[in-house]
């Protein structure tokens, strides 16, 4: 099962300083179910930001793009070209191999998830016991922050492996109990119910 | 200082309420009246749109709880308004920059009082600056 949530607002617009042209990219599968990232959501989003960037006097071009499934490359390979249009892509869809930590990072570690591909879970990797991109656990396990070194790499990004990540609460992870309603503005309150029945 | 603009959403059955028994419109100077076929069509895009697009502050108008004709199209619009002053706040927005009002359709002058209150609000604040919020 996926669940999604969206991040604050205020922390999406600072990991978006200094973009110019923002694409936000959503999911009509999982996410979207969740209310978190379907083309609705996207929608709201992209609203959001060019609200954000007039009201700042600040120039940010977003569009908003939809694919049936991101986790799939052949939906994602028809939105290649305003990928490579974009500054920056605010995908607002979940990730494969995410440990449901309910707090993602991956904005800092090049898109591969330090919760679940390291082995100690290591928000600032990598330990001593890494090994020619390999894990001390097992060495046929790759290393999860030789991974996300490979890939801030590729992306040019790496000063990003200067940033610290303190220390992280893991009250929202999945053992945080029974799952719960996160967008009250699409569940059914008790008022539209009793209205139903009336009906 | 410019004179404030106003978007108004307004369902179309409390529509009614912008004239008066004798067929008088309410003057409504500086308002951009929006007419929905239920308050349960309005969404965030919209409202966070109007306030992009240069007005003040949006109000969204419905029925009166239970009145609603699709049942529960005003208890839906109300989720929606919270939901918008939610993602304002947390953009950095004043979030008393959108409201709701329910009004049935001869209540012109609940109405019209609604409308003026928002109206001096709007002028006392200006246009929308960011950090205007409470963080």
């Amino acid at each position: 099962m996926i669940i999604a949530e969206r991040k604050d607002l205020k922390q999406i617009t600072e990991m978006l300083e200094g973009r110019k042209r923002v694409l936000v990219a959503g999911c009509r599968s999982c996410v979207s179910i969740c209310h978190a990232g379907g083309e609705k959501e996207v929608a709201i989003m992209a609203e959001a930001l060019r609200l954000k960037a007039e009201r700042e006097g600040r120039e940010m071009e977003v569009s908003e793009v939809a694919v049936e499934r991101q986790c799939e490359k052949e939906w994602v390979r028809g939105i290649e070209r305003q990928v490579a249009a974009g500054d920056i892509v605010l995908s607002m869809a979940c990730v494969e191999k995410c440990g449901g930590c309910g707090d993602c990072v991956l904005h800092l570690t090049g898109g591969v998830c330090p919760i679940a591909r390291c082995a100690k879970s290591l928000l600032n990797g990598p330990c001593g016991g890494s090994q020619d991109g390999r894990c001390e656990v097992d060495r046929e396990t790759p290393c999860g922050w030789e991974q996300i070194y490979q890939s801030l790499g590729r992306l040019g990004r790496l000063d990003l492996l200067e940033v610290n990540i303190p220390p992280r609460s893991w009250l929202p992870s999945r053992s945080g109990g029974p799952r719960r309603t996160v967008r009250p503005s699409v569940a059914k309150g008790a008022e539209e119910r009793a209205a139903e029945v009336r009906r | 200082m410019s004179e404030p603009t106003i978007a108004m959403f307004i369902c179309r059955n409390a529509r009614a309420a912008l004239t008066s028994a004798d067929g008088t419109e309410m003057p409504l100077a500086g308002v951009q009246v929006i007419e929905l076929p239920c308050s349960g069509r309005v969404d965030e895009v919209m409202v966070l749109r109007a306030l992009r697009q240069g007005a003040w502050a949006a109000i969204v108008v419905a029925c009166l709880d239970g009145n609603c004709r699709n049942l529960t199209g005003n208890y839906q619009a109300r989720k929606r308004v919270d939901e918008v002053r939610s993602l304002l706040l947390q953009l950095g927005l004043g979030p008393d920059r959108v409201k709701m009002f329910s009004v049935a359709s001869n209540q012109r002058a609940v109405l019209a009082e609604a409308v003026r209150k928002v109206m001096d609000e709007a002028r006392e604040r200006g246009p929308i600056r960011i950090l205007e919020g409470d963080r």
